[in-house]
């Protein structure tokens, strides 16, 4: 019975996680989102309406329209500009993305601890 | 200043002269704020942060809006706090311990910030003005209300380092941390909402929300708080988890300095920028360390009785203990991405941006199950849960079939995913309300924070990821008149030009007209004296719970380029926000 349980909750929490990751940035108002505006202080190009950001936002759009990805954009971007450019940063930063993964892990470990530890008592 | 340490040696420790000390440091917040409104140009800080002709409102408030003046403030309130508790309990080791803190502020602002700076007086001086983008009227309540937030903290920090110490603890101590973990509750969630509303309403701040540095560091005493305020029912109600709650008690207040300290360093890009100077960080880094110290001492010493805590399973408690583990967590997860930059610039040489992306990642990996056990877990029986609820499979069903149509029908992840976990709360809720029509006021304060949290989810992740933006361009006697999605037109209707006592107002009067209703936008830029500044003014208009929210990105001699956002349910946002201070106010006033 908790062998299922632990099945169950296992499968849920791998869907949980794997949803999670996968839903991905796919529109170009939403990507604008993610750009830094470099030139004010923490601001998406989105919000902002200085020059740079104008700029940006017409330079990215071109790029789109004439069939190129957005991730490729990205890449490009983060090359010019430094990682610095966008709020997403990339999947190598492991502490930083590997932490809401170990804290969820840890929470589970800890649930499954509790109720072994009830089950024997 | 230097006399108040002075006295402090002089008089014996009684309740009528901690009450006198308490006053005295009253005072010079007091000085400051009439040194502003008098316009005392003797002072640096008055000729840096106000100007003669700045309406009396913003003179006054003038006084926190530089970084001296903030200090002093949070002085102010920690007096204010200790005067406020020593109506309710008197015991001097929790006062002494009160005065030492503010002690250690007073000491900052004489060393590194002293805002009576003196100048010599000069006629021509007429001030240099508050930061335009600081006048409006929320800068009159916002700074306080998150800052008696942040304070409050400190009564449930001394009280838990008092029974940790003295080993005693007393259920009265429990429900007067309570008390005022649930008041500091009160005014952090007023703040958050206040400047989240702020930085709505005046463009440039970047939305509703940001997951700008300081937005994040005043999130992260609010998780800690609200976890607090969970774990005290169970060491209140059923005896357990009390050096669990005293420790987090400890770190509450913590995070709250460590958040000033972050903001004020200037360690960290953000909005909320003031100028720098490498020595107040320095001093904070000693407050914070010492009182860090402390607090790993009082952790260390608790350690061992940690694990007397027993509970059932399936109980009360061991969900709150649950809830707990999910908001310190979280709390943890808003730590690592707020100072990430800047362990990275250090150790990796990389400068990076840390933002929504990660944030919303995390925050559905460890909110979502969260609000899923919300639904359930406040139904559950104290100590021993026996009965089991037939509806949960039924419910997890039921929103499990909402969920996959409204993702078929508007084929967005996120908003799902929300549908989902919202779901089985609105169902609990209407069921156990019909169940337990006529229970305590607690029930409906805590029934309404919850219901108020799913509201909010819903309605924050439908305008994330509904909202749409326009671009309009409109020319002099050509185009006067701008089609929009869905039918609707953009009509111009006159540009004006006003003088106000300190600004000048520039601004453009705008109609959308879908079909059979006409609203009215009138976006704006003010330029304000003494410094010339540009600030744009939002302009919003009401559809139900959406809003049109204007603002101008160009303006030209011949031309005029409007920036304009459809932001649906955003209304709900704030309803629901406002719900949730409500519920905590609601469980607050039972209590007198």
């Amino acid at each position: 019975m908790s062998k299922a349980i632990y099945k169950i909750i296992i499968s849920l929490l791998f869907v949980h996680i794997s949803a999670v990751s996968f839903a991905n940035v796919n529109e170009l108002s939403d990507y604008y989102k993610t750009v830094r505006c470099l030139v004010c202080e923490g601001q998406s190009i989105q919000e902002s309406d200085t020059e740079f950001a104008i700029n940006l936002k017409e330079q990215i759009q071109k790029k789109y329209n004439s069939g190129i990805s957005i991730e490729e954009i990205n890449q490009e971007l983060i090359k010019i500009y430094g990682e610095e450019i966008s709020f997403n940063p990339p999947k190598y930063h492991i502490l930083l993305w590997g932490t809401p993964l170990i804290v969820l892990l840890i929470i589970f470990i800890f649930i499954r601890n509790k109720i072994r530890f009830f089950n024997r008592v | 200043m230097f006399y108040i340490n002075l006295l402090k040696k002089v008089i014996p420790s009684t309740t009528s002269s901690l009450r006198l000390i308490y006053f005295i440091n009253l005072i010079p917040f007091g000085l400051l704020v009439y040194a502003f409104s008098i316009s005392d140009f003797t002072l640096l800080n008055v000729v840096e942060n106000s100007y003669i002709n700045d309406p009396i409102f913003y003179k006054v408030t003038s006084a926190w809006g530089s970084h001296e003046g903030s200090i002093l403030l949070w002085v102010f309130l920690i007096n204010l706090f200790g005067v406020l508790f020593l109506y309710k309990n008197q015991t001097v080791e929790i006062h002494k311990n009160i005065l030492f803190i503010s002690t250690l502020f007073i000491l900052y602002v004489i060393v590194s910030s002293n805002p009576f700076t003196y100048v010599e007086a000069n006629e021509n001086v007429l001030g240099l003005g508050l930061n335009p983008i600081l006048q409006h009227f929320l800068f009159v309540i916002h700074p306080p209300t998150l800052f008696l937030g942040y304070i409050g903290l400190i009564i449930p920090f001394v009280i838990s380092a008092h029974m940790l110490v003295n080993k005693n603890f007393s259920e009265k101590l429990f429900k007067e941390m309570l008390i005022w973990s649930k008041f500091s509750w009160f005014f952090l969630t007023g703040g958050i909402v206040l400047g989240s509303y702020w930085a709505y309403s005046e463009l440039g701040w970047g939305g509703w929300w940001f997951w700008d540095p300081v937005e994040n560091i005043s999130l992260i005493p609010w998780l800690l708080n609200t976890a607090l305020i969970h774990s005290l029912q169970v060491s209140i109600k059923s005896n357990q988890l009390k050096l669990w709650s005293l420790n987090l008690g400890l770190y509450c207040f913590i995070a709250s300095v460590f958040g000033t300290f972050l903001v004020r360093s200037n360690l960290i890009v953000s909005v909320h920028s003031f100028a720098t100077d490498p020595l107040r960080g320095l001093f904070l880094i000693i407050i914070i360390a010492y009182l860090l110290v402390m607090t790993v001492r009082l952790n260390i010493k608790s350690i061992s009785n940690f694990n007397e805590d027993s509970f059932n399973l399936v109980s009360r408690e061991s969900f709150l203990l649950l809830n707990n583990i999910f908001f310190i967590c979280s709390a943890l997860v808003v730590f690592i991405g707020t100072v990430y930059p800047l362990f990275s610039e250090m150790i990796l040489k990389t400068s990076v941006s840390v933002g929504a992306p990660y944030y919303n990642f995390a925050f559905n990996l460890l909110l979502a199950p969260l609000i899923l056990f919300m639904a359930f877990a406040p139904q559950i029986n104290w100590e021993k849960h026996e009965k089991k609820d037939k509806q949960i499979p039924f419910i997890i069903i039921f929103s499990l079939f909402i969920c996959l149509v409204s993702y078929y029908f508007l084929n967005n992840f996120y908003f799902a995913l929300s549908v989902f976990i919202t779901i089985p709360l609105f169902l609990k809720s209407i069921l156990v309300l019909k169940n337990n029509f006529k229970k305590n006021i607690s029930f409906y304060s805590q029934w309404l924070a919850h219901l108020s949290i799913g509201f909010f989810i819903i309605a924050a992740v439908y305008t994330e990821q509904f909202d749409y933006e326009e671009n309009l361009l409109f020319e002099k006697e050509s185009t006067n008149e701008v089609k929009l999605q869905n039918n609707k037109t953009a009509i111009i209707k006159n540009i004006k030009d006003e003088k106000f006592q300190n600004f000048q107002r520039i601004s453009v009067d705008l109609l959308i007209y879908d079909g059979h209703k006409e609203r009215e936008l009138s976006p704006s830029k003010n330029i304000y004296q003494p410094s010339g500044q540009v600030t744009n003014e939002v302009s919003t208009t009401n559809k139900l719970f959406s809003q049109y929210y204007a603002t101008i990105s160009t303006i030209e001699s011949n031309k005029v380029g409007i920036n304009l956002v459809y932001k649906p349910f955003i209304n709900l946002l704030w309803l629901s926000a406002i719900m949730l201070v409500f519920s905590i106010f609601l469980s607050v006033v039972k209590k007198r």
